[in-house]
């Protein structure tokens, strides 16, 4: 078993909690600025009206029928509190139904727009940081509760604020000593917050067991694995997976349990047998042994101090819940203030020009060796340049460096500028790319065409570059037409599509942009040869005024290029037209007759 | 919105409840004792603390004497830290524990069904949906069950000990918090329904906005969306579902805001009858001491406390059923797919005899994807199977495999058909990599060997290895054999490109040892070097096996004893290379147009 990495501190300074706290209000705050107001007003009323009917109201009760009041007066009393408990739930209702939920529906909304904006932004490189990626994932976890339950917070604050302080008055009036017993969970806070960190401990523990869990998990229900799953024997491998991490987690539940079960123990001791009991035995004491105490304030007192430490604990209990939510909140903040280290510039970008990379080198992050290393080529503005070479000699990593995707070291130019020099989203959007791995959406096929907003008159656009793409035929046939929406996981009458023909769909896109460069990487792994053959010509039309730049290991597809990259070992080995390479008679050429000879016309 | 026909099933609650306990008792038998004993013992528990202060209050009452009283309190004090070092041990040590041991052994069950289930049915979207849902939801639901039972076990007793000492103090009382209780119950069942109705109309936006928080979310995606511009859609999609779901939220919050107003105010109604009724009877009536009103005051609102929490736990209880059904339903379903009682033998020959098979489409039609298909191969052969996309090639694989039964016609195995072997003896006589293989999570040598790897079968992992040229990468990596094969869990893992991860696919097809090797376009991501060596790999290692190619490079098929052209579902030609190719029809077509780059070289 791997030794797990040291845990990291999860303690916040006090002005961090303070801001992390503030942070979330203020969001909520200018999504919906009448809630918090409402959401006071609310626990204001709510938390007087609890007063009165369970302290007051029995304490009137009591006294009135001591001191023997009309029994008319107490019932004027109580239809009054009646009348009061009505407005309150009137007032509850309007909050917690008509309300709320549609302003934390926006605020959702709007956190979550903010999150996905800035998720668009970061690089590449982050996802495949465990690390990073582990918080970015909780930043985006925190965005559908986290608000609601910083509402509660602060709901119970206002509420247990309230009830404190007329029940403290109250005890005050009636027997200042009651007041020790009532402070007493003040005291405690310090438990209060330990408890807190030892169950934020253990759940961390348990969120890592539970990834691997969930991974087993998914073996077992995803379509893409269901092959494999009655081919192999892996089942019995998931199995045993799950198994060890049902028993780890089971391990980190006794063992981190333990000091979040003694927290909890001492708390609860304190509040129920100290502050309660203690007070009644006060009481008690001063009513049968002193006889300082009136019969019914005895009888109201006992109730009184439960509630007050009850609410004091609870308030205690409060103020450890907004560390929670800026421990929380933390996460989610550091994701959104972070700052790309992939940054634009602000030049625009000249109408043509070529792609340049001088020495350029890229190690990708914690691998050990460059995966490209001190590449120059050029790009130029109307050329068909193919890139060849085997799988890993990093074809892949230069584009994804050529498209910004990645930053390494070296330049890149386009049209004698260095590319950081334009906005990264306009830099991007010269280029139609499809990617080796491209995803298809569960959006209308219209949709995954253009691949982004929709403009007046896209409808032709739509249909010719399906038609160039050889997909027109089938899309035709669809019920609902280039609206239909691909997949069926959202609609049942969606549409399916073949590895091949998603592929088309994909290549469509590049048909419907105007393009300075087109890149294709690997883009008829899935096509068929009359395919293939078709869409090399079709694309080659197309893009008479743009660059075009294809990776490819089937060399036949080379062979019409302007220039070949052959990269070897993350360097390019050798350049030249298809007729130089094979003149050279180096390892291109040797690739190439050796495919050629299973085609059995040129002899290797 | 067009709504499918609901679902008659009729649940059987009492039943499934019975099957489920069952279930639990054979795999965590303490848990259901302890998940008892603490009902009754809490049950009784909360009615100590009434009787408690009702003796507390007598006594300031009756005027006895402080240190009989103060007696009476450290007891209480006492017992209370007894009890409640009970209560941690069992909710902060025990419960969680046990749960998660339940968890374990449920998905376990859950799993193994899985396995067993028609790899056709996750084609149809609304089994895969019950089907994933099972697999996610089955294990809360239960421990949810197991839960509410505890609780409501618990409200019985307590509300029954409590009701004793109501009706000790007055019948009155008693029979009013009962009405008031059953008609809170009523309306709850009410509220459900009304959110329950909320949660189905919502449940569509849900799932859409989690597949848009998966595409921002999941790495596959990160690239698609940097060098396209479909993120503004994505945002727009966000926000149109969004407003959707306000929409919805502002119609469904009307009725259960009408719904909570009915429940509060009725409890505030029955609240300041109650005190009406005591005050009287103490002030005008004068049946009963001031020290059993604040009593009765106390025990009434516990008592509406407790039925209310009781309703509220029947209906989870009642929704909790309707998950435990699905899952029930899932794991009751039997597979059509159903194994035979003989054990294949080393493989002599497989043939096709008019073999049609189709997919499910929408509306229950099907989509014909292979018709009147007859062929056969011997051992020792290879067989190349070529043909355009959407030709039916895969479905061959599947169809051999048997991941699938043909909707016509027969496949034979050493002639008998296959329904009659066990799927093991049968799927380990086959060897296949996918188009669309996976690697899994777990280590390189586990991959190869295709389940649990133990040291011992180390030689034969290595070999397969080199088979697939995969060895002198495996070298290279930290951990060797035992390289964790993702980085998901493990930053200690290796993400393995796309070559690389089929050499390991094809390394799992060698490990097997079988007599029968299906290669369904496994060359599709490699370079034209290690097509080569793979092509010579297979050669190689196939010797005097039997391989099927599955391909549209003709390149790597053409060297087969047999090749077949599909086309439309149908055996279009068939016959060596030089005879299709002096046949002339689709099959040269299709060769030229590939070939047609490299023989302007000669």
């Amino acid at each position: 078993m791997k030794k797990r990495g040291k845990e990291k501190k999860q303690k916040l300074p006090f002005r961090k909690v303070w801001s992390n706290n503030l942070f979330l209000l203020k969001i909520i705050g200018k999504t919906a600025p009448m809630l918090l107001p409402y959401l006071t007003l609310t626990m204001i009323f709510g938390a007087a009206v609890e007063f009165f009917s369970s302290t007051y109201m029995l304490r009137f009760a009591i006294n009135g029928l001591q001191e023997g009041k009309e029994f008319s007066v107490i019932l004027i009393g109580i239809l009054l509190l009646f009348g009061l408990q009505t407005v309150n739930i009137v007032i509850s209702r309007l909050y917690y139904e008509l309300y709320s939920p549609v302003r934390m529906e926006r605020i959702t909304r709007r956190m979550k727009a903010q999150v996905y904006e800035k998720a668009a932004s970061i690089e590449l490189a982050r996802y495949e940081n465990p690390e990073y990626y582990d918080s970015f994932v909780k930043a985006i976890d925190e965005c559908s509760s986290r608000a609601w339950s910083i509402l509660t917070t602060f709901g119970d604050l206002v509420w247990f604020l309230v009830s404190y302080t007329a029940n403290f008055a109250f005890l005050v009036a009636l027997d200042p000593v009651l007041l020790l017993f009532a402070l007493v969970p003040l005291f405690a806070a310090p438990l209060k917050s330990k408890e807190n960190k030892a169950k934020y401990r253990r759940n961390m523990e348990l969120k890592e067991e539970g990834r691997r869990e969930n991974y087993s998990r998914r073996t077992f229900y995803l379509a893409d694995y269901a092959k494999e799953m009655r081919l192999t024997q892996m089942p019995e491998l998931m199995l045993r997976r799950f198994r060890e991490s049902g028993a780890r987690a089971r391990d980190i539940m006794r063992k981190s349990g333990v000091p979040v079960a003694v927290f909890w123990y001492i708390l609860k001791i304190l509040n129920d047998v100290v502050v309660s009991l203690g007070a009644a035995l006060y009481c008690v004491w001063r009513t049968l042994g002193v006889g300082a105490m009136g019969y019914g304030d005895c009888l109201v007192a006992v109730n009184a101090v439960e509630t007050v430490g009850w609410s004091l604990s609870r308030s205690v209990g409060i103020l450890t819940e907004f560390q929670e939510h800026a421990l929380y909140t933390e996460n989610l903040r550091n994701f959104l203030e972070y700052e790309p280290t992939l940054q634009g510039g602000e030049d625009s970008i000249p109408p043509t020009g070529d792609l340049v990379l001088q020495g350029v080198s890229f190690r990708y992050d914690g691998a050990e060796d460059y995966a490209l290393r001190d590449i120059s080529l050029r790009f130029g503005a109307k050329e068909k340049i193919a890139i060849v070479g085997h799988n890993g000699a990093g074809k892949s990593t230069l584009i994804k460096l050529l498209l910004r995707l990645y930053e390494g070291e070296g330049t890149v130019t386009y049209a004698d500028k260095e590319i950081s020099s334009f906005s990264v989203e306009e830099y991007r959007n010269m280029f139609s790319v499809v990617l080796q791995d491209f995803h298809l959406f569960s959006f209308p096929v219209a949709d995954n065409v253009l691949l982004r907003l929709r403009r007046e008159g896209d409808g032709e656009l739509v249909e010719d570059s399906l038609k160039k793409a050889g997909l027109w035929e089938k899309v035709s046939q669809f019920s609902q037409g280039t609206e239909t929406i691909i997949t069926r996981e959202f609609d049942k009458d969606g549409a399916v599509l073949s590895g091949g023909e998603a592929q088309k769909l994909a290549i469509a896109h590049v048909y419907s942009k105007q393009n300075r460069f087109v890149i294709l990487d690997e883009p008829s792994g899935a096509l068929d040869p009359l395919a293939e053959h078709e869409m090399y010509l079709r694309m080659a039309d197309a893009c008479k005024d743009c660059g075009m730049i294809f990776i490819s290991h089937r060399l036949s597809s080379a062979v019409s290029a302007d220039r070949i990259y052959l990269m070897e070992q993350g360097r390019v080995a050798e350049v030249g037209t298809h007729e130089e390479l094979m003149a050279q008679n180096g390892r291109y050429a040797e690739m190439f007759r050796r495919q050629a000879a299973n085609y059995g016309e040129v002899e290797a | 919105m067009k709504k499918s026909a609901e679902k008659s099933r009729k649940i059987p609650l009492w039943k499934n409840t019975r099957r489920l306990f069952a279930m639990v008792w054979k795999y965590t038998p303490s848990y259901v004792i302890c998940m008892v004993l603490e009902g009754v013992l809490w049950g009784i528990a909360n009615s100590l603390g009434i009787i408690y202060t009702q003796y507390l209050f007598d006594a300031i009452g009756n005027g006895e004497p402080f240190s009989q009283v103060a007696k009476i309190i450290v007891a209480y004090g006492i017992y209370l830290i007894f009890f409640n070092l009970l209560h941690t041990l069992y909710w902060n040590l025990y419960n969680s524990w046990i749960r998660k041991k339940l968890q374990t052994c449920l998905h376990e069950e859950l799993f193994r069904q899985a396995v067993r289930i028609d790899p056709e049915k996750y084609d149809d979207p609304e089994f895969y949906n019950d089907f994933v849902w099972a697999m996610d939801e089955a294990a809360p639901n239960v421990e949810g069950t197991v839960e509410a039972t505890g609780k409501i076990i618990n409200r019985i007793v307590a509300s029954l000990t409590l009701t004793a000492v109501l009706f000790g103090v007055d019948v009155w009382m008693a029979v009013l918090i009962f009405i008031l209780s059953a008609l809170r119950i009523v309306l709850s069942f009410w509220a459900n329904r009304v959110s329950l109705r909320y949660r189905e109309e919502m449940n569509p936006l849900w799932r859409k906005s989690d597949y848009i928080n998966r595409l921002f979310l999941l790495p596959d995606y990160a690239k698609d969306l940097r060098v396209s511009q479909v993120v503004p859609i994505l945002h727009k999609e966000f926000r149109e579902n969004s407003e959707q779901a306000e929409v919805l939220i502002r119609k469904h919050e009307r009725k259960i805001s009408v719904v909570w107003f009915m429940i509060n105010f009725l409890y505030a109604l029955g609240e300041c009858g109650l005190l009406i009724l005591m005050l009287y009877k103490a002030s005008v009536l004068k049946t009963i001491g001031l020290g059993s009103l604040a009593v009765a005051v106390n025990a009434c609102w516990k008592m509406v406390w407790l039925l209310r929490d009781f309703s509220d736990r029947i209906t989870k209880f009642h929704k909790h059923g309707i998950f435990v059904d699905k899952m029930f339903v899932f794991l009751d379903s039997v597979p059509t797919l159903r194994e035979g009682p003989e054990e294949a033998g080393a493989f002599e020959s497989l043939e096709f005899y008019d073999v049609s098979f189709s997919y499910p489409a929408k509306d229950g039609e099907r989509k014909e994807v292979l018709s009147g298909v007859s062929f056969s191969f011997r051992r020792g052969e290879k067989i190349a199977v070529v043909g355009y996309n959407g030709a039916g090639k895969t479905t061959l694989t599947k169809l051999i495999m048997r991941l699938y039964d043909p909707d016509g016609g027969q496949i034979l195995y050493n002639g008998r058909p296959l329904a009659d072997y066990t799927f093991d003896s049968l799927r380990n006589r086959m060897g296949a990599v996918f188009q669309d293989y996976r690697i899994f999570g777990a280590t390189l040598a586990e991959n190869v060997a295709g389940g649990v790897y133990h040291p011992s079968m180390e030689e034969s992992v290595r070999q397969a290895l080199r088979q697939s040229t995969f060895d002198e990468k495996a070298e290279v990596l930290k951990d060797g054999l035992d390289t964790l094969l993702t980085r998901e869990f493990d930053k200690n893992g290796t993400q393995l490109s796309g070559g690389e991860q089929q050499k390991v696919a094809l390394a799992r097809a060698f490990y097997r040892n079988s007599d029968l090797i299906i290669l369904d376009e496994p060359s599709s991501a490699l370079d034209p070097d290690a097509e080569y060596a793979l092509n010579r790999s297979v050669y190689d290692y196939a010797d005097a096996r039997t391989v099927v190619f599955i391909s549209h490079r003709l390149s790597t098929t053409r060297h087969a004893d047999r090749i077949y052209m599909f086309d439309s579902g149908k055996i279009a030609e068939q016959g060596t290379h030089e005879e299709l190719m002096a046949l002339d029809g689709k099959y040269a077509k299709m060769f030229r147009v590939q070939a047609e780059k490299y023989q302007r070289e000669s």
